[in-house]
């Protein structure tokens, strides 16, 4: 089973990381052996720092040569559709081919309110901006934008951010190369249906699920089904809850904390965790 | 003056560099003494392809330690202002307090045509959407937004106006912003005519950016004061050129390779841009 993890937030002493102190924890992250490394987006939200979580992968390219990067995921609604995929084909850029795009309408109204942009038309602003995105990304023209795609740098897979029972679950199945699920409030009923669904509209595509969080030192309890999903347990019982998602079908999960610095989140639980997904085969 | 100098956009062969590339060319162009890496955007006006050039900032600031990195400029109209400000606030903590945001209104109408924002209405936005910007960057709350700044980056980066020179901006760079960015793609009467305005409005911090250098090209004649005004000329002619600027009185001049690819400008020719100015002491 393929694992990603988030970057850090801040530093041990509370100020902002520089370009080199990402630079050294994503090396670090490439060493110990992760397959990605996968950044959220928030714009506003919470009280403490938010960042461009593309300049952070950018960042993350620099120190790096083999990890993969991606978005888990941007929010489409609240960027112009012509000019954030001209960030998403620079970092395509620099990073080698090693970028992925998730992308998702949102869904939280507090970085909506915050940014200025009318929560209520979130569907409708990804199902405009989605396919803008895409059609740039190819290299195609929409309106008078063309950007124009240096000739080596290929579209970077997109992947959409669903619900499990909702219609981007279709699209993504059928539009896309991927989808998103989110640990965020979900559960493993919900990630059945949904890779049902996404199965049944013949989506073939790269699965993941997405914010889940970790704490392997904390007290072991068996997961219902229909509990949130976290690896928030002894690593005995996390080896089970992997392999729950693993039988589903999930290709890849990532992990993420929020506002921590690299000296939050030591080396033994990242080697720990990576050697439980190592052990771990998805079932297809 | 300082002197500033771009980053290429294109390998040779007209492909994308690599982040490597990039810190590679960023790492020479520190060696050989430049006092800043200043890059200029465009979206949707270009036939080839034009990378969002906070991204190349951050891999200039990966391989860097001293030069300043900034944009010249970026269109802030493009943009919704909280967004933007979250990203100018990143590109400040990445370079490790190095970044300086040049910004403007825009003046090209192919790129609000091609990202769908209505021409007319830039100067409207920029008026609204550059106050929120600054507010919000000193970790004030606007409407619901804030966004809690880091606290060794409040208040950052610094703000500099890319205008007109006969342009209502050139006074509020001086007044409420840090300070004024004028372009050598107007001319040498207008670079004077900018500065005269912006130093009687008290600014401090004022720069030319976008002279373009071809030190191999055929020499040109002296543009005359009326064009814009680049160094198509060899060294004696270039730094000749540069000494009238900073006669002006300017602190900055950034220059610019117009086909903006490595060939363009190598890294053996950086030594030799970088004499045509007198190092700053």
């Amino acid at each position: 089973m393929r694992i990603g993890i988030n970057l850090p937030f801040k530093q041990a002493n509370g100020d902002a990381p520089t370009a080199q102190y990402l630079m050294q924890r994503a090396r670090r992250l490439e060493e110990i052996g992760y397959d990605g490394i996968w950044m959220g987006d928030t714009v506003g939200r919470w009280n403490f720092t938010g960042v461009d979580s593309l300049q952070w992968l950018e960042a993350a390219a620099a120190g790096t040569e083999r990890i993969e990067l991606g978005t888990a995921v941007m929010q489409v609604p609240l960027r112009r559709p012509v000019e954030f995929a001209n960030a998403l084909m620079t970092l395509a850029a620099l990073s080698g081919g090693r970028f992925s795009a998730g992308l998702g309408s949102g869904s939280l109204p507090a970085d909506f309110e915050a940014v200025g942009v009318d929560h209520a038309a979130r569907f409708r602003l990804l199902r405009e901006g989605a396919p803008v995105i895409r059609a740039l990304l190819n290299g195609e023209t929409v309106g008078t934008a063309c950007l124009h795609p240096w000739p080596n740098v290929a579209k970077p897979p997109i992947l959409i951010a669903a619900w499990h029972n909702g219609p981007w679950l279709k699209r993504a199945a059928q539009e896309y190369d991927g989808w998103i699920a989110s640990a965020f409030n979900t559960n493993l009923q919900a990630f059945r249906q949904g890779m049902q669904r996404y199965r049944d509209f013949g989506g073939q595509g790269r699965t993941m699920i997405a914010t889940i969080g970790v704490n392997l030192s904390a007290e072991s309890k068996a997961l219902k089904d229909d509990e949130r999903y976290n690896l928030v347990c002894g690593p005995a019982e996390a080896l089970e809850r992997i392999h729950k998602v693993a039988d589903l079908g999930f290709d890849d999960l990532l992990v993420a904390r929020l506002n921590y610095s690299s000296e939050d989140w030591p080396d033994d639980e990242l080697i720990q965790l990576r050697e439980l997904t190592r052990m771990v085969q998805t079932v297809k | 003056m300082k002197l500033g100098i771009s980053l290429p956009f294109y390998r040779p062969d007209r492909t994308a560099p690599t982040s490597q590339d990039i810190q590679r060319r960023a790492h020479a162009v520190e060696q050989a003494g430049f006092d800043g890496i200043f890059i200029g955007e465009s979206i949707g006006r270009a036939t080839v392809a034009r990378p969002d050039v906070l991204h190349w900032l951050v891999a200039a600031a990966a391989a860097t330690e001293r030069v300043e990195l900034g944009t010249a400029i970026l269109e802030m109209p493009l943009r919704y202002p909280v967004e933007f400000a979250q990203r100018l606030m990143t590109t400040y903590a990445l370079t490790g307090g190095r970044f300086v945001a040049g910004v403007g209104a825009g003046s090209t109408r192919a790129d609000f045509d091609a990202v769908g924002v209505p021409y007319d209405e830039r100067f409207r936005l920029f008026n609204e959407g550059l106050p929120v910007v600054k507010r919000l960057l000193n970790g004030e709350t606007v409407g619901t937004a804030n966004l809690h700044p880091w606290p060794n980056v409040r208040g950052r980066p610094p703000l500099l106006i890319g205008s007109w020179e006969s342009g209502a901006w050139v006074k509020r760079a001086a007044r409420e912003y840090d300070g004024w960015m004028g372009s050598g793609l107007t001319s040498f009467n207008a670079m004077r005519q900018g500065i005269t305005r912006f130093r009687d409005a008290g600014g401090s911090r004022a720069m030319v950016m976008t002279v373009g250098v071809n030190l191999k090209a055929p020499r040109e004649p002296q543009p005359d004061d009326q064009r814009p005004y680049r160094l198509y000329c060899p060294p004696d002619e270039a730094a000749d050129r540069l000494a009238r600027i900073a006669s002006l009185g300017y602190d900055w001049v950034c220059l610019t390779s117009i086909d903006h690819t490595e060939a363009d400008i190598t890294d053996e020719d950086l030594a030799a841009i970088r004499s045509l100015v007198p190092v700053h002491s």
